[in-house]
């Protein structure tokens, strides 16, 4: 499945500030969305969206960290790049506390910051297809019966056809049936892979 | 020479006996009917022969005066002059010489004068007799008399001497020095004649018609005797070496009464010649009084009684008779002199003390203008140091406000110079970033531009400015700051407010510390809306009122009283000035700062900033 275009979005209330990161962020072919407030922006949250949010922390109405507070909230996993005042360490440590992706002091190296976006799109891009996947691995598990169920936990955790037979009280002719129908079933190419499947499903 | 009657006894005397003459007039008058009349009488031969001779003139005076009666009081000289002094009779009988001294130191005046028994025609006159022994030719006339011895009756005697003495003077004898030998006989004058006759004395002198009486008594033959410097007078019959002078005078005293004098004088002037009482006083009956200037001029001449002391005027004398009235006129003198003097003194004093206080008082005029002015500069000088503190303190928010166009011109520059190493970038693109670029380069200068010229320590100007409009450019300053404080400033403005004269940056610092206090104070609320609402309004008065209210906690009770103290502060890192520099530029505007709680609220921070109409011409504000 193609993921659609990372989009990097930019809130910031000073205009001029806005439009510099916006023609800075553009410059490196990367598309933008900018928004004059917090509240503006939330509206347009569309889960499923690959990219990164930049924010000022200093904005009236919902500060920056107000806004990342509400992010998580709703849910949005986003990440989230925090623009903080020079030396204002305090606020970047909550920032990171609330699991910001990174913060960048202002007046920023161009160079830092378009880094740090490349980075969080990545991220981003990364974690969305994480998130797929494990939608994926999650329905093909679903699609397996119980008896097909039991001996996929039995074979992640590595116990042989013998131990499984004896354990479900099967014959071990059975349980090799059972493996390879489960193979089939989440598309595994390996035990190794099915392992990893199985692992990041437990992650959740 | 008469003396003039102003120069008579002295005023202060006079006035009282004047009283006194005045009040004991009337008693005099009342009590005529009951107590005795006196009448002095000179009793020069002795006092019983004095009543001899007087009596039957009183009795007579009683009988033709109903209801009256008449006391005879013989006096010597001395006595006479003493009673007249105290006014304790009501006439006086006496010779004529005494007469003249009474009159001229007590004021007696004489209603009738005497006249000799004998009925001649000049009958009121008598003078006196100077003679030797008819045989004698060493002496034909007066002045053949010096050197020789010489008798009279007695030295004041006025018949039996004056008046001889006067003509003596006349022709240059002194009796009390040109004589051999000067005697007095004493009474009677018969005496003299005697000794004359039996060479025991050169000449002598007594008053007329004595001789002419010793010759009818048979005593003497009147030519054994020559009348030396002998006189004729019309009328006069008898031998005379004298000028003639009125005789005895019956006078009355100042305060007798006029009415009773009146009828003695009446009574006196009626009196027929040969009534007992003439008789018995060997007199002729009475005259109208007759003039005794003659008199003065005899003393006046021989210096003696009230002339005794003409032309030998001591200080003694003139203090004696003026004393009293020169006393005054110098004590008057003396004080109007001192008055004047010590009014001299006072207005001297009085006028160096008012220079003195004049040039003390511009001396701390001066002082005070100037420590005026040095207050206004230290004023002034405090508030810069208070703006650069302030300026200080918010620093950081200074920083973040420069950033942000820093930030813009960084990014818009960068993200150029990518584009055109990429080879990705139209010139009108490229534009257009250039020209953010420059905004933001005003942008940042305009930031700083705010910033000095509040910490520029300029010299105090008052222009005349809308004060809404110096709170906008104020609220450039703040705006950061709320946004990180999360306060929300709310403008609640009167509209077409008058301009008022202010030194607009010392205002504009007023106006940050109180916003700034409300921002801090509304700091400690955490979870309730942070509201900074700025109010201007004009007040009745003439006054522009400037308030700032914030949502805080608002201020405690025991604070209101000192929070505007220098040097008071909740702030734990705070010098307390804000509020006390705040005041005194208010004050110096000649408005006033107030703080207080505004209901509903926190803490409300006002002050007053008075309208003054002024012409147009220094307009700030467009």
């Amino acid at each position: 499945m193609s993921q659609p275009d990372p989009l990097v979005f930019i809130v910031e209330d000073d205009d001029a500030v806005r439009e510099s990161i916006t023609w800075l962020i553009s410059s490196v072919d990367l598309k933008v969305e900018c928004f004059p407030s917090a509240a503006e922006f939330l509206d347009q949250c569309r889960p499923g969206q690959a990219g990164c949010l930049i924010t000022d922390i200093r904005m009236p109405e919902i500060s920056g960290l107000e806004l990342q507070d509400e992010l998580n909230r709703r849910g949005c996993d986003i990440p989230v790049i925090v623009i903080t005042g020079h030396g204002d360490v305090q606020t970047a440590v909550r920032a990171m506390k609330a699991g910001a992706f990174d913060f960048i002091e202002k007046p920023f190296n161009d160079q830092l910051l378009l880094d740090l976006v490349h980075r969080a799109v990545a991220s981003s891009v990364e974690s969305l297809r994480e998130q797929i996947e494990q939608a994926e691995v999650k329905s093909r598990i679903d699609m397996l019966t119980p008896r097909e169920k039991q001996v996929l936990d039995m074979i992640s955790v590595g116990d042989s056809n013998k131990k499984i037979a004896h354990q479900l009280e099967i014959s071990e002719k059975t349980v090799e049936a059972h493996r390879a129908k489960v193979m089939s079933k989440m598309q595994a190419k390996s035990l190794a892979a099915l392992v990893k499947m199985v692992i990041s499903m437990n992650q959740d | 020479m008469k003396i003039p009657s102003i120069i008579r006894p002295p005023l202060l005397p006079l006035a009282a006996l004047i009283l006194l003459a005045l009040s004991t007039q009337t008693r005099a008058g009342e009590q005529a009917s009951v107590t005795p009349a006196k009448i002095a009488v000179l009793a020069f031969r002795g006092a019983e022969q004095a009543l001899n001779r007087w009596s039957a003139t009183a009795r007579y005076l009683e009988r033709v005066i109903p209801d009256h009666s008449f006391e005879v009081v013989p006096l010597s000289l001395e006595d006479m002059k003493k009673v007249v002094a105290d006014g304790d009779v009501d006439f006086v009988l006496t010779n004529t010489g005494n007469y003249v001294e009474l009159e001229a130191s007590f004021g007696i005046s004489r209603i009738a004068t005497l006249r000799t028994p004998t009925n001649v025609q000049a009958g009121n006159v008598f003078g006196a007799v100077i003679f030797c022994r008819a045989d004698r030719q060493d002496i034909k006339s007066l002045k053949d008399l010096e050197g020789k011895s010489f008798m009279a009756v007695e030295e004041k005697g006025f018949g039996g001497f004056q008046m001889a003495w006067r003509e003596l003077k006349k022709n240059g004898i002194d009796p009390f020095k040109d004589f051999s030998r000067l005697e007095f006989s004493g009474f009677p004058q018969d005496k003299a004649a005697f000794s004359v006759l039996n060479g025991n004395i050169d000449a002598a002198t007594f008053r007329t018609n004595t001789l002419e009486n010793m010759a009818r008594e048979g005593l003497i033959n009147i030519n054994d005797f020559r009348i030396l410097n002998p006189q004729k007078y019309p009328g006069f019959p008898f031998a005379v070496s004298t000028r003639l002078y009125p005789e005895w005078p019956f006078a009355r005293l100042k305060n007798t009464s006029q009415d009773l004098a009146q009828k003695v004088a009446i009574g006196l002037l009626g009196m027929p010649t040969d009534d007992t009482a003439a008789i018995a006083g060997n007199y002729g009956g009475w005259t109208v009084p007759l003039d005794y200037q003659p008199v003065h001029e005899l003393f006046r001449e021989l210096r003696i009684g009230p002339y005794k002391d003409i032309g030998k005027i001591t200080l003694a004398d003139l203090f004696g008779q003026y004393g009293q009235s020169l006393i005054l006129v110098v004590a008057t003198l003396v004080i109007i002199i001192v008055w004047a003097s010590w009014t001299e003194v006072l207005v001297t004093k009085r006028t160096r003390e008012l220079s003195a206080s004049n040039a003390e008082l511009e001396r701390q005029i001066g002082v005070r203008q100037k420590a005026q002015e040095e207050a206004t500069l230290r004023r002034a000088e405090l508030a810069h140091i208070h703006r650069l503190n302030t300026m200080g303190e918010m620093a950081s928010g200074f920083a973040h406000e420069l950033n942000q166009p820093l930030s813009a011109i960084a990014n818009f520059a960068r993200g150029s110079i990518r584009r055109i190493n990429k080879g990705s970038i139209s010139t009108q693109e490229l534009l257009s970033a250039l020209e953010h670029v420059a905004a933001q380069s005003t942008r940042a200068g305009e930031i700083i531009k705010r910033i000095r010229t509040f910490v520029k320590k300029e010299e105090p100007r008052r222009v005349r400015d809308d004060i809404n409009r110096v709170i906008h450019e104020t609220l450039e300053f703040i705006k950061s700051d709320a946004e990180r404080q999360q306060t929300r400033i709310e403008l609640n403005f009167a509209e077409a407010l008058p301009k008022v004269e202010i030194d607009v940056v010392q205002i504009e610092q007023v106006i940050l510390n109180l916003v700034r206090n409300g921002i801090e104070a509304m700091n400690t609320e955490n979870n309730s809306p942070r509201t900074l609402t700025i109010r201007t309004l004009e007040m009745e008065k003439g006054y522009i009122e400037i308030s700032v209210i914030d949502t805080g906690p608002g201020i405690q009770v025991d604070r209101l009283n000192d929070m505007l103290d220098p040097f008071v502060t909740t702030k734990a890192d705070g010098l307390g000035l804000g509020l006390s520099i705040s005041r005194s530029i208010v004050e110096s505007h000649g408005g006033r700062l107030r703080a207080g709680n505004f209901p509903g609220a926190g803490a409300i921070v006002s002050f007053t900033i008075p309208v003054i109409g002024l012409p147009d011409n220094d307009d700030v504000s467009t």
